[in-house]
Protein backbone atom coordinates (compact mmCIF):
# COMPACT_ATOMS: atom_id res chain seq x y z
CA UNK A 1 0.00 0.00 0.00
CA UNK A 2 2.83 2.33 0.91
CA UNK A 3 4.60 1.45 -2.31
CA UNK A 4 1.43 2.02 -4.28
CA UNK A 5 1.01 5.44 -2.73
CA UNK A 6 4.60 6.31 -3.40
CA UNK A 7 4.38 5.27 -7.04
CA UNK A 8 1.16 7.17 -7.38
CA UNK A 9 2.78 10.31 -6.05
CA UNK A 10 5.79 9.91 -8.28
CA UNK A 11 3.51 9.67 -11.30
CA UNK A 12 1.41 12.63 -10.32
CA UNK A 13 4.50 14.62 -9.55
CA UNK A 14 6.05 13.88 -12.92
CA UNK A 15 2.75 14.42 -14.70
CA UNK A 16 2.47 17.81 -13.06
CA UNK A 17 5.97 18.66 -14.14
CA UNK A 18 4.95 17.74 -17.66
CA UNK A 19 1.80 19.79 -17.39
CA UNK A 20 3.71 22.65 -15.81
CA UNK A 21 6.03 22.73 -18.78
CA UNK A 22 3.19 22.67 -21.24
CA UNK A 23 0.73 24.94 -19.47
CA UNK A 24 3.01 27.43 -17.83
CA UNK A 25 2.33 31.12 -17.74
CA UNK A 26 3.48 31.62 -21.32
CA UNK A 27 1.27 28.83 -22.58
CA UNK A 28 -1.78 30.39 -20.99
CA UNK A 29 -1.90 32.95 -23.74
CA UNK A 30 -1.55 30.54 -26.58
CA UNK A 31 -4.09 27.79 -26.84
CA UNK A 32 -2.30 26.46 -29.90
CA UNK A 33 0.62 25.45 -27.75
CA UNK A 34 -1.34 23.46 -25.25
CA UNK A 35 -0.08 19.94 -24.99
CA UNK A 36 -2.34 17.33 -26.54
CA UNK A 37 -1.98 13.60 -26.93
CA UNK A 38 -1.29 11.95 -30.24
CA UNK A 39 -2.67 8.56 -31.18
CA UNK A 40 -1.78 5.93 -33.74
CA UNK A 41 -3.47 5.41 -37.10
CA UNK A 42 -6.16 3.22 -35.55
CA UNK A 43 -7.40 5.91 -33.15
CA UNK A 44 -11.06 6.68 -32.71
CA UNK A 45 -10.51 9.86 -30.68
CA UNK A 46 -8.75 12.86 -32.18
CA UNK A 47 -8.04 15.93 -30.10
CA UNK A 48 -6.94 19.32 -31.35
CA UNK A 49 -7.15 22.70 -29.70
CA UNK A 50 -10.62 23.07 -28.22
CA UNK A 51 -12.28 20.12 -29.88
CA UNK A 52 -12.46 16.37 -29.47
CA UNK A 53 -13.52 14.37 -32.53
CA UNK A 54 -14.86 10.87 -31.97
CA UNK A 55 -15.81 8.21 -34.45
CA UNK A 56 -17.94 5.42 -33.10
CA UNK A 57 -19.84 2.99 -35.30
CA UNK A 58 -21.82 5.14 -37.74
CA UNK A 59 -21.61 8.33 -35.69
CA UNK A 60 -19.19 11.23 -35.78
CA UNK A 61 -19.39 13.24 -32.56
CA UNK A 62 -17.65 16.55 -31.96
CA UNK A 63 -17.18 17.87 -28.44
CA UNK A 64 -16.27 21.37 -27.37
CA UNK A 65 -13.70 20.93 -24.59
CA UNK A 66 -12.96 24.53 -23.75
CA UNK A 67 -14.67 24.10 -20.37
CA UNK A 68 -13.96 21.42 -17.79
CA UNK A 69 -17.13 19.58 -18.72
CA UNK A 70 -17.22 18.89 -22.44
CA UNK A 71 -20.32 19.65 -24.42
CA UNK A 72 -21.44 17.92 -27.57
CA UNK A 73 -21.72 20.37 -30.45
CA UNK A 74 -22.28 18.05 -33.42
CA UNK A 75 -23.47 14.53 -33.98
CA UNK A 76 -23.49 13.28 -37.56
CA UNK A 77 -24.72 10.01 -39.00
CA UNK A 78 -21.97 9.11 -41.47
CA UNK A 79 -23.98 6.13 -42.85
CA UNK A 80 -20.91 3.91 -42.85
CA UNK A 81 -19.19 1.85 -40.17
CA UNK A 82 -16.50 4.21 -38.92
CA UNK A 83 -13.25 2.77 -37.60
CA UNK A 84 -10.53 5.39 -37.49
CA UNK A 85 -10.28 9.16 -37.42
CA UNK A 86 -7.48 11.55 -38.32
CA UNK A 87 -7.39 15.25 -39.09
CA UNK A 88 -5.46 17.28 -41.61
CA UNK A 89 -5.86 21.06 -41.52
CA UNK A 90 -9.63 21.56 -41.52
CA UNK A 91 -10.45 18.13 -42.87
CA UNK A 92 -11.35 14.98 -40.96
CA UNK A 93 -10.28 11.73 -42.61
CA UNK A 94 -12.58 8.98 -41.45
CA UNK A 95 -11.67 5.39 -42.25
CA UNK A 96 -14.76 3.22 -42.52
CA UNK A 97 -15.31 -0.38 -43.53
CA UNK A 98 -16.51 0.79 -46.95
CA UNK A 99 -14.29 3.73 -47.74
CA UNK A 100 -12.73 6.95 -46.58
CA UNK A 101 -14.88 9.97 -45.82
CA UNK A 102 -13.63 13.53 -45.93
CA UNK A 103 -15.41 16.07 -43.73
CA UNK A 104 -14.76 19.77 -43.60
CA UNK A 105 -14.77 20.90 -39.97
CA UNK A 106 -13.69 24.50 -40.37
CA UNK A 107 -16.91 25.14 -38.49
CA UNK A 108 -16.91 22.22 -36.02
CA UNK A 109 -20.55 22.79 -35.19
CA UNK A 110 -21.53 22.07 -38.77
CA UNK A 111 -19.32 19.33 -40.20
CA UNK A 112 -19.84 19.02 -43.92
CA UNK A 113 -19.01 16.01 -45.99
CA UNK A 114 -16.70 17.00 -48.84
CA UNK A 115 -16.40 13.66 -50.58
CA UNK A 116 -15.99 9.96 -50.10
CA UNK A 117 -13.63 7.44 -51.56
CA UNK A 118 -15.53 4.17 -51.70
CA UNK A 119 -14.07 0.71 -52.05
CA UNK A 120 -15.15 -2.80 -51.28
CA UNK A 121 -15.68 -3.76 -47.67
CA UNK A 122 -12.56 -3.99 -45.53
CA UNK A 123 -10.82 -2.42 -42.55
CA UNK A 124 -8.83 0.64 -43.33
CA UNK A 125 -6.84 3.15 -41.35
CA UNK A 126 -5.68 6.15 -43.31
CA UNK A 127 -2.70 8.54 -43.07
CA UNK A 128 -1.96 11.52 -45.25
CA UNK A 129 0.62 14.17 -46.04
CA UNK A 130 -1.99 16.51 -47.50
CA UNK A 131 -1.45 15.60 -51.11
CA UNK A 132 -1.78 11.83 -50.89
CA UNK A 133 -3.74 9.61 -48.55
CA UNK A 134 -2.40 6.14 -47.82
CA UNK A 135 -4.99 3.54 -46.91
CA UNK A 136 -4.53 -0.05 -45.95
CA UNK A 137 -7.41 -2.38 -46.67
CA UNK A 138 -7.51 -5.59 -44.73
CA UNK A 139 -9.89 -8.45 -45.21
CA UNK A 140 -10.74 -10.78 -42.38
CA UNK A 141 -13.05 -11.51 -39.54
CA UNK A 142 -14.87 -8.22 -39.01
CA UNK A 143 -13.62 -6.57 -42.12
CA UNK A 144 -15.36 -8.04 -45.12
CA UNK A 145 -13.93 -9.92 -48.03
CA UNK A 146 -11.81 -7.41 -49.96
CA UNK A 147 -8.24 -8.10 -50.99
CA UNK A 148 -5.44 -6.99 -48.71
CA UNK A 149 -4.00 -3.91 -50.34
CA UNK A 150 -2.34 -0.57 -49.81
CA UNK A 151 -4.02 2.16 -51.83
CA UNK A 152 -2.64 5.60 -52.52
CA UNK A 153 -5.19 8.29 -53.26
CA UNK A 154 -4.53 11.74 -54.62
CA UNK A 155 -6.48 14.12 -52.39
CA UNK A 156 -5.07 17.42 -53.64
CA UNK A 157 -8.62 18.09 -54.80
CA UNK A 158 -10.60 16.92 -51.78
CA UNK A 159 -13.82 17.09 -53.71
CA UNK A 160 -12.51 14.48 -56.07
CA UNK A 161 -10.20 11.87 -54.49
CA UNK A 162 -8.52 9.76 -57.19
CA UNK A 163 -6.85 6.39 -56.87
CA UNK A 164 -3.20 6.69 -57.93
CA UNK A 165 -1.88 3.23 -57.26
CA UNK A 166 -2.58 0.03 -55.42
CA UNK A 167 -0.23 -2.58 -53.96
CA UNK A 168 -0.84 -6.08 -52.65
CA UNK A 169 -0.26 -6.62 -48.95
CA UNK A 170 -0.58 -9.69 -46.77
CA UNK A 171 -2.48 -8.48 -43.70
CA UNK A 172 -2.10 -4.73 -43.23
CA UNK A 173 -3.20 -3.12 -39.93
CA UNK A 174 -1.91 0.32 -38.94
CA UNK A 175 0.44 2.48 -40.94
CA UNK A 176 2.67 5.50 -40.50
CA UNK A 177 4.11 8.13 -42.78
CA UNK A 178 7.46 9.74 -41.96
CA UNK A 179 8.46 12.04 -44.80
CA UNK A 180 8.76 9.77 -47.82
CA UNK A 181 8.94 6.65 -45.64
CA UNK A 182 5.83 4.57 -45.16
CA UNK A 183 5.66 1.86 -42.51
CA UNK A 184 2.95 -0.78 -42.62
CA UNK A 185 2.16 -3.17 -39.79
CA UNK A 186 1.10 -6.62 -40.90
CA UNK A 187 0.89 -8.38 -37.52
CA UNK A 188 1.97 -12.03 -38.00
CA UNK A 189 3.46 -11.08 -41.36
CA UNK A 190 5.77 -8.50 -39.90
CA UNK A 191 6.47 -4.89 -40.73
CA UNK A 192 7.21 -3.38 -44.13
CA UNK A 193 9.12 -0.19 -44.82
CA UNK A 194 8.54 1.54 -48.16
CA UNK A 195 10.02 4.51 -49.94
CA UNK A 196 6.99 6.38 -51.29
CA UNK A 197 8.79 9.30 -53.00
CA UNK A 198 7.25 8.09 -56.25
CA UNK A 199 3.68 7.17 -55.38
CA UNK A 200 3.18 5.41 -58.70
CA UNK A 201 6.08 3.13 -57.95
CA UNK A 202 6.72 2.66 -54.25
CA UNK A 203 9.77 0.64 -53.29
CA UNK A 204 10.00 -1.88 -50.49
CA UNK A 205 13.14 -0.93 -48.61
CA UNK A 206 13.00 -3.60 -45.96
CA UNK A 207 10.72 -6.20 -44.40
CA UNK A 208 10.97 -7.15 -40.78
CA UNK A 209 9.36 -10.56 -40.29
CA UNK A 210 10.16 -10.52 -36.56
CA UNK A 211 8.34 -7.24 -35.84
CA UNK A 212 4.65 -8.16 -35.62
CA UNK A 213 3.57 -4.54 -35.91
CA UNK A 214 -0.02 -3.43 -35.36
CA UNK A 215 0.10 0.36 -35.12
CA UNK A 216 2.49 3.30 -35.03
CA UNK A 217 3.00 6.82 -33.80
CA UNK A 218 5.46 9.06 -35.60
CA UNK A 219 7.28 11.80 -33.72
CA UNK A 220 9.89 13.52 -35.86
CA UNK A 221 12.29 10.74 -36.74
CA UNK A 222 11.07 8.50 -33.91
CA UNK A 223 8.70 5.63 -34.47
CA UNK A 224 6.74 4.10 -31.61
CA UNK A 225 5.32 0.73 -32.56
CA UNK A 226 2.89 -1.49 -30.78
CA UNK A 227 3.43 -5.07 -31.86
CA UNK A 228 1.81 -8.34 -30.91
CA UNK A 229 4.47 -8.73 -28.22
CA UNK A 230 5.92 -5.40 -27.30
CA UNK A 231 6.09 -1.65 -27.26
CA UNK A 232 8.96 -0.97 -29.60
CA UNK A 233 10.71 2.35 -30.15
CA UNK A 234 12.84 2.90 -33.23
CA UNK A 235 14.56 5.86 -34.82
CA UNK A 236 15.35 6.70 -38.41
CA UNK A 237 18.93 7.96 -38.43
CA UNK A 238 20.35 10.61 -40.72
CA UNK A 239 21.99 7.84 -42.71
CA UNK A 240 18.50 6.37 -43.25
CA UNK A 241 18.88 3.39 -40.99
CA UNK A 242 16.15 2.24 -38.68
CA UNK A 243 17.66 1.54 -35.28
CA UNK A 244 16.01 0.13 -32.19
CA UNK A 245 15.91 2.43 -29.16
CA UNK A 246 14.08 0.14 -26.75
CA UNK A 247 11.61 -2.67 -26.51
CA UNK A 248 9.21 -3.26 -23.64
CA UNK A 249 8.00 -6.83 -23.92
CA UNK A 250 4.36 -7.03 -22.86
CA UNK A 251 4.56 -10.53 -21.39
CA UNK A 252 7.45 -9.50 -19.12
CA UNK A 253 6.00 -6.23 -17.90
CA UNK B 1 -34.12 -7.90 -22.42
CA UNK B 2 -33.51 -11.33 -23.93
CA UNK B 3 -31.07 -12.06 -26.72
CA UNK B 4 -32.22 -15.06 -28.68
CA UNK B 5 -29.74 -14.83 -31.49
CA UNK B 6 -29.06 -18.56 -31.40
CA UNK B 7 -32.68 -19.48 -32.00
CA UNK B 8 -32.25 -20.62 -35.59
CA UNK B 9 -30.20 -23.60 -34.53
CA UNK B 10 -31.49 -24.15 -31.04
CA UNK B 11 -34.53 -23.07 -29.10
CA UNK B 12 -33.41 -22.67 -25.51
CA UNK B 13 -35.40 -24.14 -22.69
CA UNK B 14 -36.10 -21.53 -20.02
CA UNK B 15 -37.80 -23.77 -17.54
CA UNK B 16 -34.61 -24.84 -15.78
CA UNK B 17 -33.54 -24.30 -12.20
CA UNK B 18 -29.77 -24.31 -12.32
CA UNK B 19 -27.35 -24.25 -15.21
CA UNK B 20 -23.78 -23.29 -16.00
CA UNK B 21 -23.87 -19.91 -17.70
CA UNK B 22 -22.60 -16.35 -17.75
CA UNK B 23 -23.14 -13.85 -15.01
CA UNK B 24 -22.56 -10.12 -15.55
CA UNK B 25 -19.97 -8.30 -13.44
CA UNK B 26 -21.22 -4.81 -12.67
CA UNK B 27 -19.44 -1.61 -11.83
CA UNK B 28 -21.12 1.18 -10.05
CA UNK B 29 -21.36 3.95 -12.63
CA UNK B 30 -19.45 6.35 -10.39
CA UNK B 31 -16.86 3.88 -9.19
CA UNK B 32 -13.57 2.95 -10.55
CA UNK B 33 -11.65 5.89 -11.98
CA UNK B 34 -8.32 5.70 -10.24
CA UNK B 35 -4.60 6.19 -10.65
CA UNK B 36 -2.92 3.01 -9.52
CA UNK B 37 0.44 1.32 -9.33
CA UNK B 38 1.49 -0.48 -12.53
CA UNK B 39 -0.28 -3.70 -13.42
CA UNK B 40 0.88 -6.35 -15.91
CA UNK B 41 -0.10 -5.98 -19.56
CA UNK B 42 -2.75 -8.49 -20.51
CA UNK B 43 -4.89 -7.27 -23.41
CA UNK B 44 -3.06 -4.26 -24.78
CA UNK B 45 -4.62 -2.10 -27.47
CA UNK B 46 -4.07 1.36 -28.86
CA UNK B 47 -1.09 3.55 -28.07
CA UNK B 48 -0.75 7.30 -27.45
CA UNK B 49 2.00 9.82 -26.92
CA UNK B 50 1.51 12.60 -24.42
CA UNK B 51 4.34 14.88 -23.36
CA UNK B 52 7.11 12.46 -22.30
CA UNK B 53 4.66 9.65 -21.63
CA UNK B 54 3.38 6.77 -23.69
CA UNK B 55 -0.05 5.38 -22.85
CA UNK B 56 -0.98 1.83 -23.77
CA UNK B 57 -4.64 0.86 -23.71
CA UNK B 58 -5.64 -2.14 -21.62
CA UNK B 59 -8.81 -3.00 -23.49
CA UNK B 60 -11.89 -2.16 -21.47
CA UNK B 61 -9.99 -1.32 -18.28
CA UNK B 62 -7.99 1.87 -18.78
CA UNK B 63 -4.42 2.53 -19.80
CA UNK B 64 -0.86 1.89 -18.72
CA UNK B 65 1.32 4.93 -18.08
CA UNK B 66 4.87 4.65 -19.35
CA UNK B 67 7.41 7.31 -18.54
CA UNK B 68 9.47 7.83 -21.67
CA UNK B 69 11.87 10.71 -21.05
CA UNK B 70 14.68 8.34 -21.96
CA UNK B 71 13.43 6.54 -25.05
CA UNK B 72 16.07 3.90 -24.61
CA UNK B 73 14.74 3.08 -21.17
CA UNK B 74 10.97 3.57 -20.82
CA UNK B 75 9.45 2.80 -17.44
CA UNK B 76 5.99 1.70 -16.56
CA UNK B 77 4.97 4.01 -13.72
CA UNK B 78 1.26 3.49 -13.26
CA UNK B 79 -2.12 2.43 -14.45
CA UNK B 80 -5.10 4.70 -14.98
CA UNK B 81 -8.14 2.56 -14.28
CA UNK B 82 -11.24 3.60 -16.21
CA UNK B 83 -14.01 1.01 -16.41
CA UNK B 84 -15.21 0.08 -19.92
CA UNK B 85 -12.65 2.36 -21.50
CA UNK B 86 -11.36 1.84 -25.03
CA UNK B 87 -10.33 5.32 -26.21
CA UNK B 88 -8.61 8.32 -24.68
CA UNK B 89 -7.28 11.72 -25.64
CA UNK B 90 -5.47 14.18 -23.40
CA UNK B 91 -5.28 17.96 -23.46
CA UNK B 92 -3.52 19.93 -20.77
CA UNK B 93 -4.29 18.22 -17.47
CA UNK B 94 -7.57 16.67 -18.60
CA UNK B 95 -7.91 13.11 -19.81
CA UNK B 96 -10.96 12.51 -22.03
CA UNK B 97 -12.06 8.90 -21.97
CA UNK B 98 -15.03 6.86 -22.96
CA UNK B 99 -16.47 4.70 -20.21
CA UNK B 100 -19.24 2.55 -21.59
CA UNK B 101 -21.75 4.99 -23.12
CA UNK B 102 -20.34 8.00 -21.22
CA UNK B 103 -17.63 10.53 -22.00
CA UNK B 104 -15.52 11.37 -18.95
CA UNK B 105 -13.35 14.44 -18.55
CA UNK B 106 -10.86 13.55 -15.82
CA UNK B 107 -9.08 16.59 -14.49
CA UNK B 108 -5.90 15.89 -12.57
CA UNK B 109 -5.34 18.48 -9.87
CA UNK B 110 -2.07 19.60 -8.37
CA UNK B 111 -2.67 17.57 -5.21
CA UNK B 112 -3.08 14.48 -7.35
CA UNK B 113 -6.80 14.14 -6.93
CA UNK B 114 -9.06 13.62 -9.91
CA UNK B 115 -12.19 15.58 -10.67
CA UNK B 116 -14.55 13.58 -12.85
CA UNK B 117 -16.92 15.42 -15.15
CA UNK B 118 -19.27 13.14 -16.98
CA UNK B 119 -21.25 13.64 -20.15
CA UNK B 120 -23.64 10.72 -19.84
CA UNK B 121 -24.94 8.49 -22.63
CA UNK B 122 -23.27 10.13 -25.62
CA UNK B 123 -22.03 6.88 -27.19
CA UNK B 124 -24.00 3.91 -28.50
CA UNK B 125 -21.68 0.97 -28.64
CA UNK B 126 -21.65 0.07 -24.96
CA UNK B 127 -24.72 -2.05 -25.45
CA UNK B 128 -22.65 -4.77 -27.03
CA UNK B 129 -21.22 -5.30 -23.56
CA UNK B 130 -24.63 -6.45 -22.46
CA UNK B 131 -24.27 -9.88 -23.98
CA UNK B 132 -21.75 -12.55 -22.90
CA UNK B 133 -18.50 -13.05 -24.84
CA UNK B 134 -19.37 -16.56 -26.02
CA UNK B 135 -22.62 -17.53 -27.74
CA UNK B 136 -24.54 -20.73 -27.06
CA UNK B 137 -24.95 -20.08 -23.37
CA UNK B 138 -27.55 -19.09 -20.85
CA UNK B 139 -26.85 -15.87 -19.02
CA UNK B 140 -28.22 -13.83 -16.20
CA UNK B 141 -30.09 -10.96 -17.86
CA UNK B 142 -28.47 -7.56 -17.42
CA UNK B 143 -30.17 -5.33 -14.89
CA UNK B 144 -29.19 -1.79 -15.85
CA UNK B 145 -30.11 -0.52 -12.39
CA UNK B 146 -27.09 -2.38 -11.02
CA UNK B 147 -24.68 -0.32 -13.13
CA UNK B 148 -22.67 -0.86 -16.30
CA UNK B 149 -21.42 -4.33 -17.12
CA UNK B 150 -17.64 -4.50 -16.92
CA UNK B 151 -17.29 -8.17 -17.82
CA UNK B 152 -18.69 -11.66 -17.54
CA UNK B 153 -17.91 -14.67 -15.38
CA UNK B 154 -18.91 -18.29 -15.74
CA UNK B 155 -21.11 -19.32 -12.85
CA UNK B 156 -23.94 -21.57 -11.88
CA UNK B 157 -26.97 -19.42 -12.52
CA UNK B 158 -30.49 -20.03 -11.35
CA UNK B 159 -33.56 -19.90 -13.50
CA UNK B 160 -31.97 -17.98 -16.41
CA UNK B 161 -34.20 -15.83 -18.57
CA UNK B 162 -31.65 -14.91 -21.21
CA UNK B 163 -29.79 -16.92 -23.81
CA UNK B 164 -27.29 -15.94 -26.45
Amino acid sequence: MLLLKKIKHVFIFTLLIALGVSCGSEGDFQFDDINVSKGGSMSQFYIEQNFLYVIEETTLSIFDIINDTPSIIAKVDIRMQGETIAKLNNTLLIGTTTGVLFYDVSNPEVPEQISEYVHITSCDPVVSDGQYAFITLRSGRNCGVADDVLEIIDISDLKNPVLVSSYSMVSPYGLALMGTNLFVGELYNGMSWFDVSDVTNIVLLKSYSEIMAIDFIVNGSDLTITTKNSLLQMQLTETNELVKLSEMVYAEN
Amino acid sequence: MGFLCGCFEFIPEFDIEEVEGYKPIYVDADFGVELEAPIPFSDQGKIYHYSHYIFVEEVGRGFHIIENTDKTNPNKVGFFQIPLNTNIAVRGNIVYANSGPHLLALKILEDGSIITNKLPNVFNSANTKNIPPVSGNYFECVDEDLGDVIGWELATIKNPKCYY
